[in-house]
């Protein structure tokens, strides 16, 4: 969102703080994005489903869906090149083409009407035909062509799934915009600059920086899926050898992402250092997890005949938390931990030492009368745990009235005990979402000192309500609360006209001041229309207007 | 491998770092091809061990309904004659001779052995096909059958059920299926 800003070669936009209002900051305006319906029927439908240039209409949404259509085909596609998965659900593919191409042509037949309405094509002296023979309408034309062509030709299965392979070519649409953003952000830049703003967050990265997010954390999902069916003997049955394939693929994908983060991390001004910086990088949770995502495929293959591995592909879960890169809650979650971990390891260190303390009067209390269940001291910690924590599965139980007598007082304190760590997080991920809030107040205050918002720090307070879950209503709240403080704050600034008044030197300064102000008005305004309109309402007396024509007149 | 701030325009093209990181790419990704085939390879030949596994099932199938007929050709696997005459040695040895003679453990390259459980500990047992004869239990027990390896001198004059499946490259058992047979 802040590369917008950066793109825009416009002059910043200022917005008074006096007309602040949070459904507009947030972009929630009830009034629908700025498209009038006193325009042309073609017009209007142009600006709302296809201008990119007006924030809030459906063209940004429509290319969303559009390209996870396009992503889904791939999918579906390679889907078909397995038998198992294709004999059975055949039809069903078929009509998800069916439905696909049914999209492809309305939005091929939309954009050809709305031809004459698109900046690139509107000059031209016929824009339709301009628009057939432009690089994406051909695109867009081969997306579908195969299915209609295999209607009147017969085609060879193999080579009509090669020509819908074609579909991909759609993403270009997406994804060259992308890159010729990109290229201009990073005009004069480093490879590693461009590396950097491609994998970190930045106000380089643009476009192409979220659809690389989006794609990965697309990678991360189906092979997230994969691992899961892949424990569905009746799946992996089936497809193992697609499986692998798959696994390999995502790997390949991991892999360059980390090499690309452990290489422009020291473009990041906490990891300047070259080794150190990378070391650090390297250390950091969210790299650790990339690691740890690719690692059990690496080791699997190499040591997977000398060790049994096989537990490692459980690991391979682990991709799912590359995600948490992209959620703000659970770096607050983090930040929390990090914060209470000297009381959160406190109460895990009595939690230890009650988890003992039960396991040995159990024992104690109870393996005369069942040596088989309370054995020894560790294999009664088993039940100790699940009778502290509540669960209580019932399948060891204490049979003595004194070690049922302990496990009472035990089961009770634990309740208490077990509670800690989960109130403390509760209250501390509460208590660290205030401290935001406040934050985000202070930094508001700051914003608000030059009287107005300009676009990166409207884009920043956008951001920061969204990532605290700020309602509509809160900040509205917030923004009059800055508001009033900073005009109560002014108004503090002018003293008092009697406090004047008792000094004389102030009452003339301030008389200096005022004749100043008549004369910068005097040389701002119409003089005569001024006269005009102050006889014509009578709002002057004779000796105020005399007073006015002397300083007028004087400067 | 300075670094060098984000905002400053430095140039354009590689450096000499950027080639080493461009070539360490390129080498990791030669490297994550070349352990991808070779686990492509090791699922293959676990797909060649699973395809043995289906054509013992498909042939223990299709005799299954015709085994119990009095002029059924295959007299070794033949069934409701002699109990002491008509054991799965025979039998199996008439099907390595004929049917499976073609038939190899791709891991091995000989052909495969029936084999009581895989065993992940033993890798020798790779590829290997796991035959178990499942005996039903009396109404009531915790299980509804006990599996048991068919041995050589087992009987089988009269229906059984069978399970079938090979260990993979782990040596971990992959079932193929159940049949009557």
């Amino acid at each position: 969102m802040t590369t917008d800003t950066n793109t825009n070669s416009a002059p910043p936009q200022l917005i008074d703080i006096e007309s602040l209002d949070a459904k507009a900051l947030l972009g929630l305006e009830e009034s629908g994005p700025p498209i009038s319906t006193d325009q042309p029927f073609r017009k209007w439908l142009y600006d709302w489903t296809l201008n990119p240039n007006i924030p809030g209409n459906f063209q940004a949404t429509l290319e969303r869906w559009i390209g996870i259509l396009i992503v889904v085909n791939l999918f579906a596609l390679v889907l078909e090149h397995v038998p198992a998965l294709y004999d059975p659900y055949k039809q069903l593919f078929h009509y998800f083409d069916i439905f696909s191409v049914a999209v492809f042509v309305l939005e091929y037949a939309l954009r050809f009407y709305l031809a004459p309405e698109d900046e690139e094509f509107q000059k031209k002296n016929t824009p339709r035909v301009a628009y057939v023979f432009s690089p994406f309408a051909i695109i867009d034309f081969l997306a579908v062509a195969p299915f209609f062509l295999q209607a009147f030709i017969p085609i060879d299965l193999r080579a009509l799934r090669f020509l819908r392979l074609l579909r991909i070519l759609k993403l270009f649409r997406i994804v060259i915009p992308a890159i010729k953003e990109f290229k201009e952000l990073n005009r004069g830049r480093t490879f590693r600059q461009k590396i950097h703003a491609m994998v970190f967050e930045s106000a380089y990265g643009g476009k192409l920086q979220t659809i690389f997010d989006t794609f990965i954390g697309i990678w991360v999902i189906i092979s997230v899926l994969a691992v899961v069916l892949e424990s569905i003997q009746s799946v992996s049955y089936l497809i193992n050898l697609e499986f692998v394939i798959l696994d390999t693929v995502a790997v390949g994908i991991f892999t360059i992402e980390y090499l690309m983060r452990i290489y422009a991390c020291v473009e990041e001004p906490r990891f300047r250092h070259g080794f150190l910086g990378r070391f650090k990088q390297a250390r950091n949770p969210a790299t650790v997890i990339d690691l740890l995502a690719i690692l059990p495929f690496f080791l699997e293959v190499l040591l997977g005949t000398v060790l049994d591995l096989r537990f490692l592909r459980t690991f391979r879960l682990a991709r799912l938390l590359k995600l948490t890169r992209y959620n703000d809650s659970t770096k607050i979650l983090t930040t929390v931990i990090a914060r209470e971990w000297p009381v959160i390891s406190a109460s895990a260190f009595i939690m230890i030492l009650m988890v003992i303390m039960t396991a040995s009067l159990g024992y104690v209390f109870e393996h005369e009368a069942q040596p088989e269940k309370f054995d020894n001291i560790p294999n009664s910690v088993y039940w100790a745990v699940i009778t502290l924590a509540s669960v209580g599965y019932g399948d060891i139980s204490p049979i003595t009235p004194v070690g049922r007598f302990m496990t009472v007082v035990m089961a009770l304190l634990g309740i208490g005990i077990f509670a800690i760590p989960a109130a403390l997080l509760a209250s501390a991920f509460g208590d660290q979402l205030h401290k935001e809030r406040e934050l985000l107040k202070t930094n508001l205050r700051n914003m608000m000192k030059d009287g107005h918002l300009d676009d990166s720090e409207i884009e920043m307070l956008r951001t920061e309500a969204k990532r605290l879950h700020i309602t509509i209503e809160e900040l509205n709240a917030l923004l009059e609360h800055v508001h009033h403080e900073r005009v109560n704050a002014q108004n503090k600034s002018v003293l008092p006209l009697h406090v004047i008044a008792e000094k004389p030197a102030h009452a003339v300064e301030h008389f200096k001041m005022l004749v100043s102000q008549i004369n910068q008005l005097a040389l701002m305004t119409d003089g005569a229309k001024f006269e005009e309109a102050a006889k014509a309402s009578d709002s002057l007396t004779a000796k105020e207007l005399a007073l006015w024509q002397q300083l007028r007149s004087r400067s | 491998m300075n670094s060098s701030s984000s905002s400053t325009p430095v140039g354009t093209g590689p450096t000499f770092a950027d080639w080493i990181f461009i070539l360490f790419v390129i080498g990791a990704l030669a490297l994550v091809a070349y352990l991808g085939e070779i686990a492509f390879e090791h699922a293959q030949q676990t797909e060649k061990s699973k395809r043995n596994g289906e054509a013992l099932v498909a042939w223990l199938g299709t005799a299954s309904a015709e085994r119990f007929n009095p002029d059924y050709p295959v007299k070794a696997c033949a069934g409701g004659g002699d109990p002491k005459a008509s054991t799965w040695g025979a039998c199996l040895e008439h099907l390595m001779a004929n049917d499976f003679k073609t038939m190899q453990n791709p891991f091995k390259g000989k052909a495969p052995e029936f084999i009581e459980q895989c065993n992940p500990a033993d890798k020798s047992l790779t590829g290997e096909i796991v035959l178990l004869k499942n005996t039903p239990t009396p109404a009531g027990s915790a299980v509804p059958s006990i599996s048991s390896k068919l041995a050589a001198e087992d009987s089988i004059d009269q229906k059984l059920q069978l399970s079938i499946g090979i260990c993979d490259k782990g040596s971990y058992l992959v079932k193929v299926s159940d049949i009557e047979f």
